[in-house]
């Protein structure tokens, strides 16, 4: 689970429709440019994508849901549930074509061996305290060479679903050589040039930014249709829509909502929304004093006019949610309705609380004549347009409400800070993206209200705890369903968070890209099946 | 392609009461009779051709959309003092909608009588066309269907349930017509003028997208971006003949191309991904084609969306800086505002040469209408990137090497525009809502005077 401002992820399905002429060369943009090139050292969805093109993993996941072959061929779940044995594919060599003129790497042309997945798990425990989000691999504990095409994983502790934390992707161990530490990696030249096993095979970049991948014509899922791929790295979301539009792209893999109107108004371009495993909200940090109140967080909650907010800057491209998981998860409870703007009910909740305009200046009083006020820290990069326009509108509703709230733009690493280590914050505004949309164990139970913990509302309830530890440790699938409706319920009320919405993402792309379909955080799982075709 | 016709939906009306009034009834206008209600028997060039003198600062159409006109007069009976600095002399949103829609994209016409701005609602994007006393009205959006009269002619692929489109709203230099960019309603991106009397029709259509017109200040003819020939190049389209010119040529994407006040060149950004250059090119000498394009800049930043000074002196333009920022590996941009002369005795700039020519650090991008400039050529108008005040508008005064800062009220401000009478026009927040907002400013033409064209720029030292 990471935690970003925003999201991009797409999937869809691409129609051709006039005549065309063969070509193989997909040229896609992104925005933001890497400095890296491998799947740990950028944290960012522009170097995840890539790395879907570069790199594999073990397993993967099908259209079910359910985990198919990747790497590995088979597997096998040890009984006490915490070791998993990988039997590997044979005949797979890490990729060789290099630019003319640049030695080869001493991985390329190797095989892929268990000693591969050692290296890479080693790696990654290694180097945690470096990697972004690296809490992902918080599960596990070590890896073992059993021979050359098998390898045994071992979790810290049993857990219903081992696979889904084995997902990652795999490095040759050459990679690794010499590397002591997270940043010692990110020096080395494997960064710059990486060498992987998956559909495209990295040639080059430049300084702009820009990345040629050339089709591995030998990849175990096929060999890709499209001969080459070309990433393209813009400064501006809008630029990039329009070099879409004037035909300098094929694809992009997010619209931003300003130019999302405009690109649906052209019939030569196909625009596929997904609906990503994310959510965003305002967190009330529930151990200030006038925060420790549910009824002043419920009332909040009433007082910001979701739908309102969703049409304005949305364009109503997204969901209202009402609990902690997100709304495509088994474990979301459809039970729960969403929190209805309801002004009046907000006042009266406030009043109850001890909240009253004793001057008449529009902002309640406490009993002693105090104004209520709240401070709201806000991460910014970048322009942050969107991201300033929510918080301008729920300034907005929580001043109808009576609420004077004083905004704090704050870079993102002082936010980490001040809101994760220090708990030194009120209000702020946030949004979750899970690889596990059913676990949400480490942002309420009490065990994680610690220093750097996910739980940084500082919730602490019994009865959530409890079920979150009883979740956890089932693998009773409709008891984990049951008890994870209950957290639902349990957490609306208590309502540490304004849930606000899950957005409907969107990649566009050409009409002359066909077979595009794109998974949930694997958004070129699919793309050694796409095809291209040039205009007449 | 097919040929069908489109239909356009105009709603002509005469509001009466407040501006708010957007009634369409099917009601045909002459130009006469635009300003038959409340400039009478005045002609229309004595009406925006306004003097200023002691106490008498604004032409009464102006006064009468803001009262606040009234105490500045009285407040600053000298004229030299009224026109020092950068005096706000009243803020209003345009229009008293309170609807939940979003309202972008406010454009002037060149004698700072009429305005258009874009609606944005759910089913589609219109364009509506006013001037500030609410006597005239009207709204653009094109759909698919059987038009006759007045309709224009214009490609469609059949019937289609896709929203209409329609943005980007240009004025001539007489102000009586418009060129502005609509899909049709059928997704088909082209070029169509209109006038204030009505009779829109196309000028430049193709299946591949047309965009970004804009028009000569001189004559019949719009620069405009197409990909009809694969790439994004500039093109000119005469107005009356629709002949189509392809003015540039390279391999790179072209984009946003602005006039120069002579009408004889055209300056654009030109380039790839993160990486374009300001670029120009002129008609040639014998005025019947245009000459290869050249540079203006040539660095490694991204310079977009370039905007001539109201005198033809000087380019501005965006240009990326980067920060790397935090614990990402992916970098902060930020943008910057540079100004270079039209014609650098050294060009192309390079990014050495280019930071010499700083007037704005950190301010937000703006494709719609670039950095804005003030009728006299001395300032530059951009919306400063500051999280804390939600986007203020500042100006740099190019001569006096000062900053200022437009006190609007107003938060998220975006779409900066000047007219010629120094109406500040731009959209902003309100509630959740982007509404469009007028400002009286001391920094019309009729206050500042024309540009002379013999000051020297100061530059921001870096």
């Amino acid at each position: 689970m990471s935690m970003r401002s925003l999201l991009c992820l797409a999937f869809g399905f691409g129609i051709s429709g006039h005549a065309f002429a063969a070509e193989s060369r997909m040229v896609y943009g992104e925005t933001g440019r890497l400095e890296t090139y491998d799947p740990y050292t950028a944290n960012e969805a522009t170097a995840q994508r890539l790395s879907d093109l570069v790199f594999d993993g073990l397993v993967d996941l099908g259209r079910s849901g359910d985990y198919v072959p990747a790497l590995a061929t088979s597997w096998e779940v040890s009984k006490n549930g915490t070791d998993v044995t990988f039997h590997l594919r044979n005949n797979i060599t890490w990729h060789t074509a290099m630019p003319s003129g640049k030695p080869m790497p001493k991985e390329a042309g190797q095989s892929f061996q268990a000693k591969d997945v050692v290296a890479t798990v080693k790696f990654l425990l290694m180097a945690r305290s470096e990697i972004p989000n690296s809490e992902r691999f918080s599960g596990i504990a070590s890896a073992e060479e059993l021979d050359p095409l098998t390898v045994k994983i071992t979790l810290r502790r049993a857990v219903s679903d081992p696979l889904r934390i084995l997902m990652f992707k795999i490095l040759p161990a050459n990679a690794f050589a010499n590397i002591k530490s997270g940043s010692s990696f990110r020096e080395s030249t494997f960064v710059q040039r990486p060498v992987g096993t998956g559909p495209y095979q990295f040639i080059k970049s430049n300084k702009q930014g820009e990345v040629l991948l050339r089709a591995n014509k030998f990849y175990f899922g096929g060999a890709p249709k499209i001969e080459t791929i070309v990433m393209k790295s813009y400064a501006d979301q809008s630029v990039m829509a329009q070099s879409l539009m004037f035909n300098a792209l094929d694809l992009i893999t997010y619209v931003s909502p300003r130019d999302l109107a405009e690109i649906m108004a052209d019939k030569r371009l196909l625009l596929v929304p997904y609906d990503a495993l994310s959510y965003s909200f305002v967190a009330m940090n529930t151990s200030r004093t006038i925060l420790s109140d549910r009824r002043v967080r419920q009332a909040l909650a009433l007082a910001v006019n979701r739908k309102e907010m969703l049409e304005a800057f949305f364009q109503g491209k997204g969901r209202l949610i009402s609990g902690p998981f997100p709304p495509t998860s088994w474990a979301y409870n459809l039970d729960v309705p969403s929190v209805a703007y309801d002004l009046a009910r907000s006042r009266q909740l406030l009043e109850s609380a001890g909240y009253s305009d004793k001057n008449s200046d529009g902002i309640l009083e406490d009993s002693k004549g105090v104004p209520l006020k709240l401070s709201m820290v806000v991460p910014v990069s970048g322009e942050g347009e969107t991201l300033k326009k929510i918080v301008l509108g729920l300034q907005s509703y929580f001043e109808k409400a009576g609420i004077k709230v004083e905004m704090q733009f704050l870079d993102w690493v002082s936010w980490k800070k001040r809101v994760l280590f220090d708990h030194d914050y009120d209000l702020t505004l946030a949004s979750w993206s899970f690889d596990d949309a059913s676990n949400i164990m480490s942002l309420f139970h009490s065990g994680s209200a610690g220093a750097w913990g996910n739980n940084f509302v500082l919730l602490k309830n019994k009865t959530v705890d409890a079920l979150l530890t009883e979740a956890d440790a089932t693998n009773d699938f409709e008891k984990k369903r049951a008890i994870s409706h209950k957290i639902h319920a349990l957490v609306a009320d208590e309502t540490p968070y304004i849930f606000l919405w899950t957005l409907t993402h969107h990649a566009a792309f050409q009409e002359n890209l066909s077979g595009v379909r794109i998974e949930p955080y694997s958004f070129f799982k699919h793309v050694s099946g796409w095809s291209i075709q040039k205009r007449l | 392609m097919s040929r069908s016709t489109i239909a356009i939906t105009i709603g002509l009306s005469l509001a009466t009461g407040s501006f708010a009034g957007c009634a369409t009834s099917a009601r045909k206008w002459s130009p006469a009779a635009l300003y038959g209600r409340y400039f009478k028997n005045k002609s229309r060039d004595s009406l925006v051709d306004f003097k200023a003198d002691d106490g008498n600062y604004f032409p009464t159409f102006i006064k009468r959309f803001f009262p606040g006109s009234g105490y500045f007069e009285k407040h600053f009976p000298d004229l030299v003092k009224a026109r020092q600095g950068v005096q706000m002399v009243e803020v209003r949103k345009l229009t008293s909608s309170d609807d939940a829609m979003n309202e972008a994209n406010l454009s002037w016409s060149a004698d700072g009588v009429y305005l258009g701005f874009e609606i944005i609602g759910s089913e589609s994007r219109r364009i509506l066309l006013k001037d500030l006393m609410g006597d005239f009205a009207r709204e653009l959006m094109v759909l698919p269907g059987s038009g006759s009269g007045n309709f224009l002619e214009g490609l469609s692929g059949g019937g289609s349930s896709m929203m209409s489109y329609n943005a980007g709203l240009r004025w001539s230099r007489d102000s009586n017509r418009f060129a502005f960019v609509s899909n049709g309603g059928v997704g088909e991106f082209n070029i169509y003028v209109g006038s204030v009397a009505g009779g829109e029709q196309t000028v430049a259509s193709s299946r591949a997208k047309n965009g970004y017109a804009s028009w000569n200040p001189v004559g019949n003819e719009i620069a405009f971006v197409s990909s009809r020939k694969g790439a994004a190049k500039i093109y000119v389209v005469e107005v009356d003949d629709q002949d189509v010119l392809q003015v540039s040529n390279s391999h790179e994407t072209d984009l946003f191309p602005e006039w120069y006040p002579d009408g004889k060149r055209i300056v654009f950004s030109s380039g790839d991904a993160q990486n374009h250059d300001v670029v120009m090119t002129r008609r040639n000498s014998s005025g019947q084609g245009w000459a290869p394009p050249f540079n203006l800049t040539k660095s490694d930043a991204d310079e977009l969306r370039p905007t001539v000074s109201p005198d033809g002196r000087f380019v501005a333009f965006y240009s990326a800086v980067r920060d790397q920022g935090g614990d990402s590996m992916v970098e902060t941009l930020h943008w910057n505002i540079h100004v270079i002369p039209t014609d650098p005795r050294n060009f192309p700039l390079s990014d050495e040469a280019l930071a010499n020519h700083l007037v704005a650090r950190d301010v937000v991008v703006d494709l719609n209408t670039g950095p804005a400039w003030t009728p006299d050529a001395r300032k530059v108008i951009y919306v400063k990137r500051d999280p804390a005040l939600f986007n203020p508008i500042h100006a740099y005064d190019l001569f006096e090497g000062q900053t200022f800062y437009f006190k609007t009220n107003t938060k998220m401000n975006r779409d900066i525009m000047m007219s010629k009478l120094g109406v500040l026009s731009f959209r902003a927040q309100v509630g959740a809502w982007d509404k469009v907002f007028v400002a009286l400013t001391n920094q019309g033409i009729q206050l500042q005077g024309r540009p002379t064209g013999q000051t020297r720029p100061v530059f921001l030292q870096n």
